[in-house]
């Protein structure tokens, strides 16, 4: 085994900020006006019935319907995530049935357990040692009792390089100490919708998209050739018309859909990035494991297709930054990047502006003068930034309280005593004026962020 | 030990070393066959496996298990031949000076007659290996290491082919 490590830092070191996005997430749910009309319209086609829809301008309306699917992407994954959270059930059975993970027999080595119930000794063993497409991850059994599935890698991997195969273990111990398995990890419903959003943006948007833009441009190219001129003089309008009009609007629709789809998905990435960042540092803080844990990391494939890469950006950070993080652990920057990564990502919900401001003009358009768009743009900023403002402030009082109730958060879901506890979490205390300095920096954010909705007013 | 048991533990060995103590339990599975011989060859579709991923990881044992069940034919000649002896002392000459690093390891350089039967042999378990992307080197040696091990043997060996050979459902239960 390694050498422990005698500064203990980093034990519990991020907050929960997945937990946090999704109290954050359920705040916008329910009170984002435009979520409310998109599922309003989804469920009860108010849009079709608009008379804009409806003035023969597609032959497809119910696609409009389709299209406000990418409006309700927000409650949507609250909603995966909130059943990953209360059916771990559920989640044990399917991944038992699908692993066809048993209770250990004699074939698992018992120094495998032995160092297992060393670091946690509620978590149940389960194992398909014949499967080699896995190597371990940890499931919930309830909200306090996790299991850890093993499989033959792991074992093969006991034998050849005990030290990275204890480092796989401690990560994965790590998830449960920090109770992110309730939400994320193998089987987590909120991590399967994330890793469905490309095909289903390619389905619920840019196919529709296309469709309704294809089917307008043969409309109007129908009634050109109607009004009795002949297609060689009518075809070049038309032309015109698709060069100058059709494909930049529908491409601006579709750049629009596409930002406002990234600033949903892209805070609940950072938080499930995070996730893994912590659950690295916990395996650093355990013992002498920074080696063993980058040379696991080297071997990650890099030759994966663009879907493969994807799921894993989703799931995983990329393996340059966790590698970075890992060897210079004691980097300053790294510990501000790891605290600061989450809030600062909010700024991403900022990219919900430019497709908010083009949309309203298009709806608009003859009531803006170039004064108006731009003071449209403040206002929609402003209203933009009030929210992330509370999700700073939020911020600002976790990392305040971070280093005093981590303890207490990690007994939460991890059966042993707060004293044990506190004395793991011992580095977290010990690096509370990082925190201190981190919870200015969000404050000042959110100072920010409230000044400018105010002005914007 | 059974014989099975005997035979997975001696090739893994020589083959996968990390893989010996879970070498009984997968040639139980190859030979049970269905959804247990289906677990051995799983691959793993998604980017990273839980946090960690070993470059598409595949057991080696397996796929040395399912190339001499292709390759058993040939195998079941080979040992069954009157000139094994000479088999085997070409192919320790061969891994001596492999280990002694004096040249390259191919066995192709041998006459027709008679190591044809055990060249094609390699060819076809060695194809096997590299067709589950494991270098053509190590593809060589790793069969170089079983085909001494089996002609050690070659008696129960036979068996061991035999019985590996043999279609799941027809397997006697243990």
């Amino acid at each position: 085994m390694q050498q422990k490590n005698t500064e203990g830092q980093r034990a519990s070191f991020l907050p929960p900020w997945i937990w946090c996005w999704i109290i954050f997430s359920l705040v916008i749910s329910f009170s984002d006006i435009n979520i409310r009309r998109a599922l309003i319209d989804l469920l009860f086609g108010t849009y079709v019935a608009n008379p804009t829809a409806s003035e023969g301008l597609t032959h497809f309306p119910f696609l409009f319907r389709i299209l406000d699917i990418t409006d309700l992407w927000p409650p949507l994954l609250l909603a995966a995530g909130l059943f990953t959270i209360f059916t771990p059930r559920l989640r044990a059975r399917c991944l038992e049935k699908t692993y066809r993970l048993q209770v250990p027999d004699d074939k698992l080595p018992t120094s495998i357990i032995d160092f297992i119930y060393q670091y946690d000794r509620n978590l149940e063993i389960k194992v398909n040692l014949l499967r080699s497409d896995e190597i371990a991850f940890i499931y919930p059994l309830g909200y306090r009792q996790s299991a850890i599935a093993l499989f033959a890698p792991l074992v093969f991997l006991w034998q050849g390089n005990r030290p990275e195969a204890e480092a796989i273990l401690l990560h994965e111990i790590a998830h449960q100490q920090h109770g992110d398995i309730l939400i994320a990890g193998e089987g987590s419903y909120l991590e399967k919708t994330l890793n469905w959003w490309l095909p289903l943006f390619l389905f619920t948007c840019f196919i529709p998209l296309l469709i309704l833009w294809a089917d307008q441009s043969i409309t109007f190219l129908h009634s050109s050739l109607q009004s009795g001129l002949p297609l060689s003089r009518s075809l070049p309008h038309e032309l015109i018309d698709l060069l100058t009009l059709f494909i930049p609007g529908w491409f601006f629709i579709l750049i629009g859909e596409f930002l406002q789809t990234a600033s949903i998905f892209l805070l609940p990435l950072i938080g499930f990035w995070c996730i893994e960042w912590n659950a690295d540092q916990y395996v650093l803080s355990v013992g002498d494991y920074s080696s063993s844990l980058s040379r696991i990391l080297t071997r990650i494939r890099s030759s994966l297709s663009w879907r493969q890469w994807l799921q894993a950006r989703i799931a995983h950070p990329p393996i340059k930054l966790r590698q970075w993080l890992v060897n210079d652990s004691k980097n300053s920057i790294g510990i501000y990047l790891l605290l600061l990564s989450f809030p600062l990502a909010a700024f991403t919900l900022l990219l919900y502006v430019p497709p908010t401001v083009y949309t309203d003009y298009l709806h608009d358009q003859y009531y803006y003068g170039h004064t108006d768009i731009l003071g449209h743009i403040a206002v929609v900023t402003g209203s933009v930034l009030v929210i992330t403002a509370v999700l700073w402030s939020v911020s600002t009082l976790i990392l305040l309280f971070w280093p005093f109730v981590s303890s207490y958060w990690s007994q939460f879901f991890h059966h042993e005593s707060v004293h044990q506890s506190s004395q793991r979490e011992r580095g977290v205390w010990e690096r509370h004026k990082v925190y201190l300095l981190c919870a200015c920096v969000t404050a000042m954010l959110s100072i920010w962020g409230y000044s400018l909705y105010w002005l914007t007013r | 030990m059974d014989m099975l048991d005997m035979w997975a533990v001696k090739i893994a060995e020589v083959a996968a070393p990390n893989e010996v103590p879970l070498a009984p339990l997968t040639i139980r599975a190859y030979i049970n066959g269905g959804e247990e011989r289906a677990d051995l060859f799983r691959s793993n579709k998604k980017g990273t496996a839980g946090g960690f991923d070993f470059g598409g990881f595949q057991a080696v044992f397996p796929l040395i298990l399912q190339a001499l069940t292709i390759a058993s034919p040939i195998l079941t000649s080979i040992l069954s031949s009157v000139v094994s002896d000479l088999f085997l002392t070409a192919l320790k000459n061969r891994l001596s000076k492999h280990d002694n690093q004096q040249d390259s390891t191919t066995i192709n350089t041998l006459a027709d007659d008679p190591y044809k039967p055990l060249k094609y042999c390699i060819a076809i378990l060695s194809k096997e290996l590299q067709d589950a992307k494991i270098p053509r080197k190590q593809a060589d040696l790793i069969v170089y290491r079983i085909l001494v091990q089996l002609l050690e043997e070659p008696e129960s060996a036979n068996l061991f082919i035999q019985r590996i050979s043999e279609p799941p459902h027809a397997t006697k239960k243990h």
